[in-house]
């Protein structure tokens, strides 16, 4: 809300700076977040009446203006806003003026004619956020040409960020009780003073409500001999700082009394209206209305309307409709001020995409007492402004006042909450000038809450009020002194254990969206009409509207990415979750994920893409780029740093095999019991291409619950042996078809508990061994526990090579 | 006997010259072979000895074997200086370009978000916070009804929805978003409900996480984003406590001389409700384009846990109370860093994501 200080110091006196009085509004709730003098961040913008508006020559949504700016001569100026008549007092920015962004403005040739500076629209002079037309000052001879515009509109104004919670503060009076309430002024709520014709204002309007519910209260008086015209100046000036567009008098009123006190209101033409009889009612389906911005609006039954017997004639508390609109000419005149159900108005507005200063502030709630007040004044100065003739009597359907809600306060309890030590009395004080009216003296205190402060509802909202009250400053912060729980183990350390130990490998980290696109998907190779994925209603894009069922594409994104800024190595890795839906029985992997019981899982995993070599070529030695082996390095490197035993590794079977990988070069890793708990592989030649890149990039996942699940709870240390270790070699000869996984892993499972490492470290095809074999050679190391164990490692061996000619049909050479 | 005392004397200087003379270790070896060998010069004249009167031998052996003794040392010192002599050639001609690179090592690095996320998980930890983490696909009881925020309420719109959508709609070209209220979790306060309800008290948890909102991106907004909920509830833990563990956490995280300010805000499911802010790092607090002037800049949302949310996490709040805050680690990187666009935080680009050290 755009607060100009000029009529804020209508219903408040202070004694505090402008910056003074932010930082005071900030700190009780009331966040300022800009303090704008509003003139002073152009130059060389005056006054102009406009004289003449010609069609330009040469373009069709141009024109050609002459306006008076009180010099010798008219100035020619062209422009292209719509709204422009003969007569109009409007700001003109003069060759050499420069306008808020440092934008200066110079005599131009427009579709080759000269334009000597700019008419301005508010948007422009940053006097409001309206662009479409230019900023209309008036129409009469109130301001003189040629008049510096900052000395028209030129005041401090406040640019508040009122909560929603606090609907009542959204107007002058409102914040003036606020700062009266912190400075100890004195409130000066406008006091109406009417002079009501004979004629009653019931003859002439009548309200039916159809659902009180939704319409809670609705006051309207009529008025006669109005003559409507501009409104005078100050309120016009006042309007302009607050960034409303000045429109004629009597919409001018019912704008000034919402900004004043915080009534939205609306006029209709009276006579516009049968009988004057008026229903609020809902829209019916498919029901249209042509609102005052003259768009046709097609409504449905959850919008509320005003209408007259037959049609509606207005949106109830968003926009008025044009067929009722107050024109010039209009001279009887209905004022609606009215309590309309929030989440209506709030869901209409938003549906209609027609958010107003009216509608905010019902969503926010307007108290019971409000539409009579602002009726009343609003009245009053229609009445001063137009000579209009009051009808007597206001049509009301709930004119008694309501009894205040109460609030029952313990003041220990309060006290305990808040963390400071006060007293009943204190409380008293300190909610007196809110409009709070405290009974009792003990510790059980009874809070009457003013009608304006829907937000205030139980003890809790009663102690944020006298936490307000005494200053949030004034609390004295505790150093921490808690009441510890128990230790529970953080879930997320291992994850940053990983994080850290895969940095150290070399890798680096990246965090991609979790909403990635069926793009992504297809592009990888996998389904993208796969029932389990997540499929978001509302994306934001088609890029981000699914959740990702594998890191893979963001890391090969990831990748592409850098590859196209040539930086074709990269080596990443990305913790994250992946996501599925699974609606019927839960599967084991269901099971160990985390879900909020909607069929929906997620589940952490670590994904990693190796592209390239890890360092770049020396003098010494070529680049190497990663392949599979590079790859099973890293996750053997990860398992080795956690503790976790090296997964052995074997190829995926042809139909579970994951599609975006070399059918050839795509295997798993299986825990000691051939549990699968991640997979790796070479990205397929295909989905290369897909993604842009080159060379043969790896990628690797691994379900971050599975492999800590493999890591000993307790590492325990092992003595240390004084005997020398024993190093022995074995070389075999078996088909090309046994994978040398199978060899290690039976050798190793054979070879008994002083095996230490085992190692391949020779591979021989040749004429020696024949075709379609292949020779492997072994480098066992045994670490005897003491000295004088040849003959236990010399079994070991026999075992190993027994193992191997048994269930390998190796020959050992 | 004079004549073998003078051949004593003699072979000494011979050694003495032949020794000076030699260049090579091989060399040092025949001379010692020519003079002290088992055929050499001073076992021949040690043979004459037997052919010397009784009563002089044993001058003359001791003189013999003095010689030896002599000869024997300046072998050795001789063969020392060569050896010396070789290294010094060998190391000389070993040397290295010392100005060389060296041989790269890869050196990975950690996402800057991620390591703040650590860091601040460090520091609350040594204050008793648990780690404590929820789902991510969340229903909207748990994201709105059950923290005070009821459909239709106003405040609805600080948090811009995205909606799961119900299953197979998206697919059949009619997406509606899924009737069982399913939702990408707006803020990690729905973990609160979760810990409460998971959780004996005293509870002290911190809840990092990803969260997701329906807008539209610029360099300060994302629909992906991190956030830090931590929640207290006890018996006694009130808005004071509040105050002072953000001050020190401020403290913690800025520098002991951050300046703080403590004011209402508004939350839904706070009452009351705070808003932190610090002195503005990038001013001082003079005010600039980066705190709009005011001097200062809001860190972290927080309040006293509402009556309404700590009953439905379980608790009764006429003897329960705690307070909940929220921070972005997201925004508090970019403040960490000087980083000017949230949109680096999600792009793998190694330029901006090499730049991120361990630190001190």
């Amino acid at each position: 809300m755009r607060v100009p200080l000029s009529w804020l110091r209508e219903y408040v006196d202070f004694d505090l700076s402008p910056r003074e009085l932010a930082d005071e509004l900030t700190m009780r709730g009331m966040e300022v977040s800009a303090v704008e003098t509003a003139g002073s961040d152009w130059t060389g913008v005056v006054v102009a009446r406009v004289l003449e508006v010609n069609r330009h020559p040469n373009a069709d949504t141009l024109w050609l203006t002459k306006v008076d700016v009180g010099g010798d001569a008219p100035v020619e100026i062209v422009c292209g806003a719509q709204n422009l008549e003969v007569g109009q007092l409007v700001p003109a920015a003069l060759v050499g003026a420069v306008l808020p962004g440092d934008r200066k403005i110079e005599r131009s040739r427009i579709r080759g004619v000269v334009s000597n500076g700019m008419l301005c629209s508010a948007i422009e002079l940053d006097l409001g956020t309206d662009a479409d037309g230019i900023h209309i000052l008036g129409h009469g001879d109130e301001i003189a040409l040629g008049t510096p515009l900052a000395d028209v509109v030129g005041d401090i104004v406040l640019e508040v960020d009122v909560k929603p919670n606090r609907g009542d503060a959204l107007s002058m009076v409102g914040l003036a009780r606020e700062i009266a309430a912190f400075t100890g002024g004195e409130l000066r709520v406008p006091q109406v003073k009417l002079d009501e014709a004979d004629e009653p204002s019931d003859a002439h309007v009548s309200v039916q409500i159809e659902e009180p519910e939704l319409n809670p209260r609705f006051a309207a008086r009529w008025f006669t001999s109005v003559a409507n015209g501009p409104s005078p100046d100050w309120m016009q000036r006042r309007l302009l700082a607050a960034g409303m567009r000045p429109i004629s008098a009597v919409v001018d009123v019912t704008n000034y009394v919402m900004h004043e006190i915080g009534q939205p209101m609306h006029a209709y033409d009276a006579d516009a209206i049968p009988n004057g009889e008026m229903v609020v009612r809902r829209a019916r389906d498919g029901e249209t209305l042509t609102t005052i911005d003259h768009l046709e609006r097609r409504l449905d039954e959850r919008m509320l309307v005003i209408a007259d017997r037959e049609r509606a004639i207005g949106l109830a508390g968003i926009m008025g409709g044009a067929s009722t609109e107050v024109m010039e000419a209009t001279t009887s005149v209905i004022l609606e001020s009215a309590i309309f159900h929030g989440p209506t108005v709030r869901s209409t507005a938003r549906r209609l995409g027609l958010r107003s200063e009216a509608s905010m502030r019902h969503e926010k709630g307007i108290g019971h007492e409000l539409p009579r007040l602002a009726v009343d004044r609003a009245a009053q100065l229609l009445a001063e402004l137009t000579g209009a003739r009051v009808g007597r009597g206001v049509v009301d359907n709930d004119p008694d006042p309501k009894e205040p809600r109460r609030v029952g306060v313990s003041v220990s309890r309060m006290n305990r909450l808040l963390g400071i030590e006060l007293q009943a009395e204190r409380v008293h004080e300190l909610l007196a000038p809110l409009g709070f009216v405290v009974a009792g003296d003990g510790d059980e205190l009874e809070v009457a809450v003013p009608s304006h402060r829907l937000d205030v509802l139980v003890a809790a909202d009663i102690a944020e009020e006298v936490a307000r009250a005494h200053g949030y400053e004034n609390i004295i912060g505790r150093l921490p002194h808690a009441a510890l729980p128990p230790y529970r183990p953080d879930p997320s350390a291992a994850r940053h254990r990983i994080r850290r130990i895969l940095a150290g490998i070399g890798l680096d980290e990246m965090v991609g969206h979790a909403l990635i696109g069926a793009d992504d998907l297809a592009r990888t190779g996998l389904d993208t009409s796969d029932p389990e994925l997540i499929r978001i209603h509302n994306p934001l894009s088609p890029e981000h509207a699914i959740l990702r069922p594998s890191l893979a594409p963001s890391l090969l994104a990831g990748v592409a990415d850098n590859a196209r800024r040539r930086r074709p190595d990269a080596w990443l890795f990305d913790l994250g979750k992946v996501y599925w839906y699974h609606p019927d029985r839960a599967t084991p992997r269901d099971k160990r994920a985390e879900s909020s019981g909607t069929g929906r899982y997620e589940s952490w995993e670590l994904g990693i893409v190796l592209a390239g070599s890890a360092v770049p070529a020396t003098p010494d030695a070529g680049a190497r780029a990663a392949d599979v082996a590079t790859l099973k390095g890293v996750v053997d490197a990860l398992h080795d740093a956690l503790g976790a035993p090296r997964p052995s590794y074997r190829a995926e079977d042809p139909d579970g095999r994951h599609p975006h990988r070399h059918p050839g070069r795509t295997g798993l890793m299986a825990d000691g019991n051939g549990r699968p708990y991640g997979s790796l592989g070479e990205v397929h030649p295909t989905v290369v291409e897909a993604w842009g890149l080159t060379g043969r990039p790896v990628d690797a996942s691994i379900s971050i619950d599975l492999l800590l699940d493999l890591v000993p709870e307790r590492q325990r240390s092992r003595p240390i042996s004084p005997a020398q270790p024993v190093d022995r070699d074995l070389a075999v000869v078996v088909d090309e078809a046994t994978p040398v996984g199978e060899l290690l892993r039976v050798a190793r499972m054979s070879a008994g508990p002083l095996l230490e490492e085992l190692r391949l470290f020779d591979v021989y095809r040749g004429e020696q061994i024949g075709p379609g074999r292949v020779s492997y050679a072994f480098a066992f190391r045994f670490q005897p526990t003491q000295a004088g164990e040849e003959k236990t490692i010399d079994k070991a061996l026999n075992k190993v090579r027994g193992a191997l000619r048994h269930h390998l049909s190796a020959e050992i050479r | 006997m004079t004549d073998l005392l003078a051949d004593l004397d003699g072979l000494r200087s011979l050694a003495r010259e032949r020794l000076a003379e030699a260049s090579s270790a091989r060399e040092v070896d025949a001379i010692r072979q020519e003079l002290l060998g088992r055929s050499g010069r001073l076992t021949a004249l040690l043979k004459q000895l037997g052919s010397v009167p009784a009563d002089q031998r044993p001058a003359l052996g001791q003189a013999a074997n003095g010689a030896r003794l002599e000869i024997e040392t300046a072998i050795a010192d001789q063969l020392a200086k060569l050896n010396a002599g070789d290294l010094g050639a060998r190391l000389a001609e070993e040397a290295i370009d010392m100005s060389a690179p060296g041989r790269p090592l890869r050196t990975g690095h950690l996402h800057p978000v991620l390591t703040t996320m650590r860091d601040l998980r460090e520091i609350f930890h040594a204050y008793g916070f648990e780690v404590f983490e929820g789902p991510e696909i969340e229903t909207e009881e748990y994201n709105f009804e059950l923290l005070n925020i009821p459909p239709d309420h106003p405040a609805r719109d600080l948090w811009d929805t995205l909606y799961v959508a119900e299953p197979g709609s998206v697919e059949a070209g009619q997406p509606r978003p899924a009737t069982d209220g399913t939702i990408l979790r707006a803020h990690t306060s729905p973990t609160q409900i979760r810990a409460m309800r998971a959780l004996e008290p005293p509870i002290r948890v911190l809840t990092p996480g990803r969260c997701f909102r329906y807008e539209a991106v610029d360099a300060s907004h994302g629909f992906e984003f991190f956030q830090i909920e931590g929640l207290v509830v006890d018996r006694d833990t009130s808005l004071a406590d509040l105050k002072g563990m953000l001050e020190e956490v401020a403290r913690a995280l800025y520098g002991r001389d951050v300046k703080t300010r403590f004011r209402p805000g508004y939350y839904p499911f706070t009452e009351p409700s705070v808003a932190f802010d610090i002195g503005c790092l990038v001013c001082g607090g003079v005010g600039c384009p980066a705190c709009k002037r005011s001097g200062w800049m809001t860190i972290l949302g927080a309040g006293m846990v509402h009556p309404t949310v700590l009953r439905n996490g379980g608790f009764d709040p006429d003897d329960f109370q705690g307070y909940a805050f929220g921070m972005g680690p997201d925004r508090m990187t970019m403040l960490r860093h000087g980083i000017g666009d949230i949109r680096l935080f999600f792009s793998a680009d190694l330029r901006f994501l090499g730049q991120f050290a361990e630190g001190r």
